[in-house]
């Protein structure tokens, strides 16, 4: 290839060139196929490479097979037996199964049986409550309505009574207070006038003394006796005139002390008579009283009458509550008792039925340990064929890759001489290669010269652009002395 | 000073050191204004008084707010921008001096060198009268458009507008090519002494025995002149024919600035509508004002406002209104190269010598 070559012309051959580009890092498709051939077949342990002369380990594989086609007679005996077995197995479970659903059945019959029998008991329940309710209906509502209505007037009533007998009571220990005050005044009373009757008495005595004194001593005047006093040295008429002045002095004094005394008289008349009065007005007022009382007392009675009554009624309804919370209580009982039955009888039932199910899962266990043997013994027999399959596959694998071995033997013939061609392509890409890095240094050099040409280029311009601006500048200036001089012509 | 380097149309500024000293002027028709390389800028009022009485035979001369304070038998004489005859030439050459004089500026320095604004639209012939005036008076001088002297000054690039609002007229330039000195422009005959006229006649109409001059309207203007929301404080002496009253004309003054503004406003749309499409944009936004009545306040917003109907635009006032030109032209004296100033120094030799 010309070393010149190496534009837009050889990036087209070198692209053309990728058509065909061999590959040294590429495996030998041999191999492949050999690492990927054992995986096809599950049954194989490893992978077997395919050595030409190890044929020993074929043959072996062959008498296995061979050897697995032959079942020994010992073996047959024991399946033959095992069947037996199963078969007697087969036949138990048969009969364990037809017991099993005889007793499901009476175990339905026990349940509709039992239903049926909570059916009854609801059904009793029911009718008991409702004749508890019929109990309690027999009494009508307005009647002991009515009668407690009576019974909270009664007790109003009673109360009142009450009332006005602590009324009573409370006016009655005042007057009895008053009477007993009145009483003490009357003795009091009593005992000054009684004073007061001693008093006069010795008044009445004393004055007795003194008229008979009187009278003797008039008798003797009027007998004209001289009159011999007691009192010496005292004449008569003196004696006479102290003891008339003495006598009415005496009198006077008597006279004033019986005016007292009759005024006391009459006060103590008044006080009497005032006493008397009240006396007559309590008397009054205990009567009222007794008539009151003996009024309550009819009333009372009938009150109390009318309570005993009511407290029979309600005893009465207490007994017919009593003697239904018993019998609900017996029936409660009972219906604890059926529920205890039926716990029972469901408690047996399960019991029966885990036993069965026990029954039936050893069954089960029993069969599928069977069918586990059996399945072993199919998949046994299944291996064996495959197997045979299997080594009858290998068989014609090997012939396939030893048919495909020559071919890709040829094909490596084929690429050696390809490779071969391909290096003398490289030794001359690796020449242009050469050539173009030589190219290369001689740009570099290049553009390095084109920079400082830039480099100038650019300052020229400069310059150009300053003497531009410098010619603009004078241009104007120059347009304007261009102007003026064409005035001044 | 000088444009931007991008614009690839001015170079950086140089200020020689030759000695020489260089000169920008505006010769206006209301004010003249000058800038020096030295760094003294003034303007002066274009005006000069000449008394000629017959008892003092010599000829008394005053220039400037001098001329403005001489006695009533003076005449007044405002310099019109047009040299007619050789007493004009005389006028304005002694009206130069004197400004230059009054600011010790000797006038006779061998190193004088001026560069002159001039409108846009003035005439060859008138140019030549003036050219030659101004090169008896200093060592070189040339005649630039005033515009590009702006333009010069604030570097400003194609597609910006200069609305340059006179005492007499309004030009309103368009900065269409990289090359400044092609500038499109618009005369418009409404400016600040339309705005003084206008004071005056609504004056008349509400006191029409009042006797103000355009002068009077013209302080007025200066003092009161605006273009936002009516003040309340313009209350100005009016003089009547046997008194004066204190009123506020407030409205007056804002009627006739308006009544001028919107004639600046029609003859911008104008020249927007006459631009090239693709330049319409870059003109709107790039509106800059200048001249003396761009110095009333808030005409700036009202063009701006007005603007809106049409799409809108953006007013510039960073131009100063009296020294702009003088400040572009001092620049182009400064940078003028000292090969052109002795070119044209060697021809202006060679022309006396023809004469």
């Amino acid at each position: 290839m010309n070393s010149l070559n190496w534009s837009g012309e050889h990036k087209k051959e070198a692209k053309s060139s990728k058509v065909f580009t061999p590959n040294i890092y590429r495996k030998p498709i041999v191999k492949d196929n050999q690492d990927k051939e054992p995986k096809k077949d599950a049954s194989f342990s490893g992978p077997i490479s395919y050595v030409p002369g190890n044929r020993s380990t074929s043959k072996e594989e062959e008498e296995d097979q061979e050897s697995a086609y032959k079942v020994p007679a010992s073996d047959l005996n024991e399946l033959m037996e095992k069947e037996s077995v199963l078969s007697e197995i087969k036949k138990r479970y048969e009969a364990e199964i037809k017991e099993y659903e005889e007793k499901q059945k009476d175990l339905d019959e026990l349940k509709s049986k039992f239903s049926e029998q909570e059916k009854e008991l609801r059904n009793k329940c029911a009718i008991l409550n409702s004749a508890a309710k019929k109990a309690e209906k027999i009494v009508p509502a307005e009647q002991e309505e009515e009668l407690e209505a009576e019974i909270a007037e009664l007790e109003k009533r009673r109360s009142e009574f009450t009332k006005q007998m602590e009324e009573f009571k409370k006016s009655k220990t005042e007057y009895e207070k008053e009477f007993a005050e009145y009483t003490e005044k009357m003795e009091q009373l009593s005992s000054m006038r009684s004073d007061y009757e001693a008093e006069f008495e010795e008044y009445n005595k004393k004055r007795s003394e003194l008229d008979e004194k009187c009278r003797e001593l008039e008798e003797k005047l009027v007998s004209g006796e001289e009159i011999s006093l007691e009192i010496n040295d005292i004449t008569c008429s003196a004696a006479i005139e102290t003891i008339r002045s003495g006598y009415y002095n005496e009198l006077k004094e008597l006279n004033r002390k019986r005016a007292d005394i009759q005024t006391k008289k009459s006060e103590l008349e008044d006080e009497e008579s005032f006493l008397i009065s009240k006396r007559s007005s309590i008397e009054e007022i205990k009567e009222h009283i007794h008539k009151e009382l003996t009024d309550l007392g009819p009333k009372a009675e009938e009150l109390e009458r009318s309570i005993a009554e009511y407290e029979q009624r309600v005893n009465a309804h207490k007994e017919n509550e009593t003697a239904l919370q018993n019998k609900i209580q017996a029936l409660e009982k009972r219906r604890s008792e059926l529920k205890d039955e039926e716990e029972k009888l469901i408690s047996e039932h399960e019991e029966s039925v885990k036993r069965h199910q026990e029954k039936e899962s050893e069954l089960q266990d029993e069969m599928e340990a069977l069918s586990r043997r059996k399945s072993e013994l199919e998949t046994e027999n299944e291996n064996i064929r495959s197997k045979r399959e299997a080594n009858s596959k290998i068989e014609e694998d090997m012939k396939k890759t030893r048919a495909e071995m020559e071919d890709k033997k040829k094909e490596l013939e084929e690429m050696i001489q390809k490779t071969n061609e391909e290096i003398g392509v490289h030794i001359t890409i690796h020449r242009q290669h050469l050539d173009i890095k030589k190219l290369n240094s001689k740009l570099d050099k290049q553009a390095i010269y084109i920079q400082s040409l830039e480099k100038s280029v650019n300052e020229l311009e400069r310059k150009l652009e300053d003497t531009m601006c410098n010619v603009k500048k004078n241009e104007v200036f120059s347009h304007i002395l261009k102007q003026n001089l064409k005035i001044m012509e | 000073m000088g444009m931007d380097k991008n614009s690839g149309i001015y170079m950086d500024d140089f200020v020689s050191n030759d000695g020489c000293l260089y000169l920008g002027i505006d010769a206006g028709v209301f004010t003249t204004s000058i800038c020096t390389s030295d760094g003294k800028s003034f303007s002066e009022r274009s005006i000069a008084a000449y008394s000629s009485s017959v008892d003092n035979p010599e000829e008394k001369v005053l220039f400037g707010d001098k001329a403005l304070e001489a006695e009533n038998e003076t005449i007044k004489e405002f310099l019109r921008g047009e040299i007619k005859n050789e007493d004009d030439i005389c006028r304005f050459t002694d009206f130069l001096r004197h400004v230059l004089n009054e600011r010790d500026i000797d006038a006779d320095n061998e190193n004088i060198y001026a560069i002159i604004g001039v409108d846009c639209d003035t005439d060859i012939a008138y140019k030549k009268k003036l050219l030659k005036l101004y090169n008896e008076i200093f060592t070189g001088a040339m005649l630039v458009d005033e515009m590009f002297c702006i333009a010069y000054n604030k570097s400003l690039q194609k597609g910006s507008m200069i609305v340059d609002m006179g005492y007499t007229k309004t030009d309103i330039c368009t900065i269409t090519e990289e090359k400044s000195q092609k500038i499109d422009h618009l005369t418009l005959s409404c400016a600040g002494k339309d705005i003084d006229n206008e004071i005056v006649k609504l004056v008349n109409e509400r006191w029409p025995d009042s006797q103000i001059t355009e002068e009077v309207a013209r302080k007025w203007k200066e003092e009161h002149g605006h273009l936002f929301e009516p003040l309340d404080s313009c209350v100005v002496d009016i003089l009547l024919e046997n008194r004066t009253v204190m009123e506020s004309i407030a409205d007056e003054i804002q009627i006739a600035c308006e009544f001028v503004a919107t004639d600046i406003v029609s003859g911008i749309t104008r020249v927007l509508s006459d631009a090239d499409p693709s330049m319409r944009e870059s003109l709107r936004n790039n509106i800059h004002l200048f001249g003396g009545t761009s110095a009333l306040p808030g005409i700036d917003n009202y063009i701006e406002n007005e603007l809106k109907e049409v799409g809108g635009g953006k007013i510039f006032t960073d131009l100063d209104p009296f020294l702009g030109v003088s400040e572009g032209a001092l620049e182009i004296a400064k940078n003028m190269p000292t090969e052109f100033w002795k070119q044209l120094d060697t021809e202006k030799q060679n022309k006396e010598l023809i004469v």
